[in-house]
């Protein structure tokens, strides 16, 4: 085999390569999963640690921490906003995810009132303008759909923003969702098994319920509790028919039990539009719809959110 | 002085060939995660629309999720594993290569290239950021500079030696399981870690 007689590698530029090295492996550490287990452990180590595991955590898109009930329960009622500030139900779930200072809920709300976007006005508070503008321009430049939005453009922050921006902007649109929600069903009805252990009503033994039994007829026209996309339909014995819809910022509802889903996937539905008929098929005692919310893939109390 | 430094710049260099392959090896872990952060995505959008009795409805995000970091492992290894089965000394010359030409010899810089170049803009995002809090302006070209720099000499001596080292191994194929999980990957990368196609 024919080789060159030229040595290989070269004997120069060693001045610029090894920095560029050491460049390099600092890179890795802050943009790339062995950055996120650093963060996690420096995270710990506070005593302030996430419960996500650290590599599923650094790859959810729009990874939102699931706020506390009780925290949103313990918030005193907001003085009404002032005219060009941060809107309801925005700044009770900024109250709640910020504890802002008076000093910063003025800030949050002369950003919002220069340009009246609540999830740029919280990124602003979170990261800085000039980080924000950054992460645009890049997912601009990446040719991505719609750059200005937080969900779009955070891949684009480093590590550390990226964090605090899910923490800000994640939580406070997350919970802002939530307690806009409205209730799945416009008949009189009542609570025939509520969130939390309960005794399983066909296996007879302790089971967590993630979400609420709601005995309605077979028929019974089912809303959607946000403005959503139909991100599955499905069925299966355990659930029956069932629907999840997706309303942005890691918020879903799930509606299982019914008798028909009307809307296919990827349909998009306005608040309160009705898209099912409840049931009783799958592991079911009796007609009634099973209604989950989930926050950043965990089920909380929708009856916390029932406004 | 100047005969100094180029005595150390030598010295140096004449180490490389023990450090040089993790500098080629860190770019394109970087590139890597670029695609796989996207993956995740797709993945999850995908198994979301599959007729599957999944246990919980929640449960294509974490499995689009873990399946994506696998490949990020997966892609990560075959690339840095063809990286380090290259000869340190290789051919330099076409019929030399046309020699003992090979599917791994064909594919594997055919896919590190794209990996390592969403690595470059990795490492161009990550100077504009830590430099932008000082500098007022410029930190961008800074990034861009800097990136040039490390896709000269990382990225560029990256792929050479990948296209220009490889012998033809025992088991024909023996790229290409690996290649069937990297080509999607290196596509993603190309078209999600460039920062060309805003402006096309």
């Amino acid at each position: 085999m024919k080789r060159s007689a030229r040595k290989a590698p070269t004997r120069r530029l060693g001045l610029l390569d090894l920095p560029l090295l050491a460049l390099l492996g600092w890179v890795v550490v802050a943009r790339s999963p062995l950055g996120a287990l650093g963060w996690f452990l420096v995270d710990r180590a506070r005593g302030s640690g996430s419960e996500l595991p650290t590599l599923t955590a650094y790859f959810a898109t729009g990874a939102v921490p699931t706020p506390d009930p009780e925290a949103l329960l313990a918030v005193a009622p907001a003085a009404p906003p002032p005219p060009e500030g941060l809107p309801e139900p925005w700044r009770s779930a900024a109250r709640v995810v910020l504890s802002p200072t008076d000093e910063q809920l003025a800030a949050l709300d002369a950003t919002y009132g220069s340009e009246p976007n609540p999830e740029l006005a919280l990124e602003v508070a979170a990261v800085g303008r000039a980080q924000r503008d950054r992460a645009v321009s890049r997912a601009q430049a990446a040719g991505d759909a719609d750059p200005e939005r937080y969900a779009v453009h955070r891949r684009y922050l480093p590590v550390g923003a990226q964090r605090e921006g899910d923490r800000v902007v994640g939580g406070t649109a997350a919970l802002a969702t939530a307690l806009d929600l409205t209730w799945p069903l416009e008949v009189p009805h009542r609570v025939a098994s509520g969130f939390g252990e309960r005794d399983h009503p066909v296996l007879h033994q302790k089971k967590f319920h993630n979400g609420v039994d709601l005995p309605v007829p077979v028929g019974t026209p089912v809303h959607a509790a946000q403005a959503a996309r139909v991100a599955i339909v499905g069925e299966d014995g355990l659930n029956g028919r069932f629907a999840v819809l997706d309303h942005g910022y890691g918020i879903r509802t799930s509606y299982c039990h019914l008798d028909a889903v009307d809307a296919p996937r990827d349909a998009q539905l306005d608040r309160g539009q009705a898209f099912a008929r409840s049931g009783n098929t799958g592991r079911s005692t009796g007609p009634h719809l099973h209604f989950t919310l989930k926050i950043g893939g965990r089920a909380v109390d929708p009856l916390v959110f029932r406004r | 002085m100047l005969r100094w430094l180029v005595g150390l710049d030598a010295l140096v260099a004449w180490t490389r060939p023990a450090w040089g392959w993790a500098g080629q090896a860190a770019l394109v872990l970087l590139g890597t995660h670029l695609a796989a952060d996207r993956l995740d995505e797709i993945l999850v959008e995908r198994l979301s629309g599959l007729p599957i009795a999944w246990p919980d409805p929640d449960s294509p995000l974490a499995v689009g999720t873990w399946a994506a970091i696998g490949c990020e492992v997966l892609v990560a290894g075959w690339a840095v594993g063809w990286l380090l089965a290259a000869r340190a000394e290789p051919v330099v010359d076409l019929k030399g290569w046309w020699n003992r030409i090979s599917v791994p010899a064909v594919l594997v810089p055919l896919l590190w290239a794209p990996l390592a170049l969403a690595g470059c803009w990795s490492v161009a995002m990550a100077i504009e950021d830590a430099t932008s809090g000082f500098l007022l302006s410029g930190a961008r070209e800074l990034g861009y500079a800097v990136a040039g720099l490390v896709a000269w000499r990382y990225g560029l001596s990256g792929v050479g030696r990948v296209l220009r080292g490889i012998d033809r191994p025992a088991r024909p194929l023996a790229a290409l399981p690996g290649a069937l999980i990297a080509a999607p990957m290196a596509g993603l990368a190309l078209r999600h870690g460039l920062p060309i196609w805003g402006w096309l």
